[in-house]
């Protein structure tokens, strides 16, 4: 909460991609060009700019989410948040922090490119927020046929099943806010009702469980 | 270079003052209930609230397997 949630998101990443779009404008501005994309996104009405930028900051989350489990040194970080073995709110924001980095990297500075500043992310952010903790919480909903388009956690449970088939081992239900992105590439799978199934990862009982252990496990891995 | 410094000076400046604000919330510049710092707090223990009311394993503590480790990270 404190370091992903606040000190990294907003202090190293607004330096950060403060520098980089300020270089990146500089840039342009030698061929002359002050606007990367063609329709002026500041000009749409602000709920639109907050649509098109949720959905947007969702698929590029989508795609991070995919590499942290496709990239074996990126999924050894990762797997800090797949040791939960009961799903709960707080597994949520239970995850490393290099995965902040490498989120916020992908996502905010393309983003700040675009020409999405930070300015009334609040609504934005507390939806994805919402449906974050509820994707985590040990509860049955679904939102009808709604499921179709947002993550629940009767989908999001099996995207920390520990058993998965062969051919889906590197993972299942991607999803963060949205699941549509699942449906339409085809990287959705709830075969049955996932209450009971086991989570986590193969050899998960030799994970270790105290918290240092959890913040360097990843580090001792990949080199 | 020195631009770049400055910038970097300034938005770590201007975080920590947001930072500050939000705990205390005190933000003039935004309604009162723009606050992420409460808010989050507040989010955090109404989906626990409703976790704990309608469990979908009734079998599942409400205080979980690895929960410190969980919760110390939620904390960070």
């Amino acid at each position: 909460m404190f370091f992903n949630f606040f000190l990294f998101s907003l202090v190293a990443y607004n330096a950060l991609s403060n520098v980089a779009v300020d270089l990146f404008n500089q840039f342009l501005g030698l061929f002359g060009i002050n606007n990367l994309v063609a329709i002026q996104l500041g000009s749409l009405p602000k709920w639109t700019q907050l649509m098109i930028m949720f959905v947007i900051a969702d698929f590029i989350q989508w795609n991070v989410h995919r590499m942290l489990h496709r990239v074996s040194w990126m999924w050894e970080f990762h797997k800090v948040h797949h040791s939960v073995e009961q799903m709960g709110f707080a597994a949520h924001l239970r995850f490393h922090f290099m995965e902040t980095i490498i989120y916020k990297t992908c996502q905010y500075i393309p983003l700040a490119m675009l020409g999405f500043g930070i300015q009334d992310f609040f609504i934005i952010h507390f939806i994805a927020l919402l449906i974050g903790h509820i994707n985590h919480a040990n509860l049955n909903v679904t939102y009808g046929p709604f499921k179709y388009l947002l993550n629940n956690p009767v989908m999001h449970i099996w995207h920390h099943a520990k058993d998965l088939p062969s051919e889906k081992r590197y993972g299942v239900n991607f999803g963060l806010s949205l699941s549509i992105w699942d449906y339409l590439f085809k990287t959705d799978y709830i075969p049955s009702d996932g209450r009971d199934i086991a989570l986590g990862f193969e050899k998960i009982e030799k994970y270790p469980t105290g918290f240092w252990s959890h913040i360097l496990a990843p580090f001792k891995k990949s080199t | 270079m020195n631009q770049y410094w400055d910038l970097i000076q300034q938005s770590y400046q201007g975080y920590w003052n947001y930072l500050i604000s939000e705990m205390a919330w005190n933000h003039p510049y935004k309604p009162w209930y723009e606050n992420y710092f409460y808010a989050l707090i507040l989010l955090s223990v109404l989906v626990w609230t409703v976790e704990i009311i309608f469990p979908w394993r009734r079998n599942q503590a409400i205080f979980r397997k690895r929960l410190l480790v969980g919760w110390i990270l939620y904390v960070l």
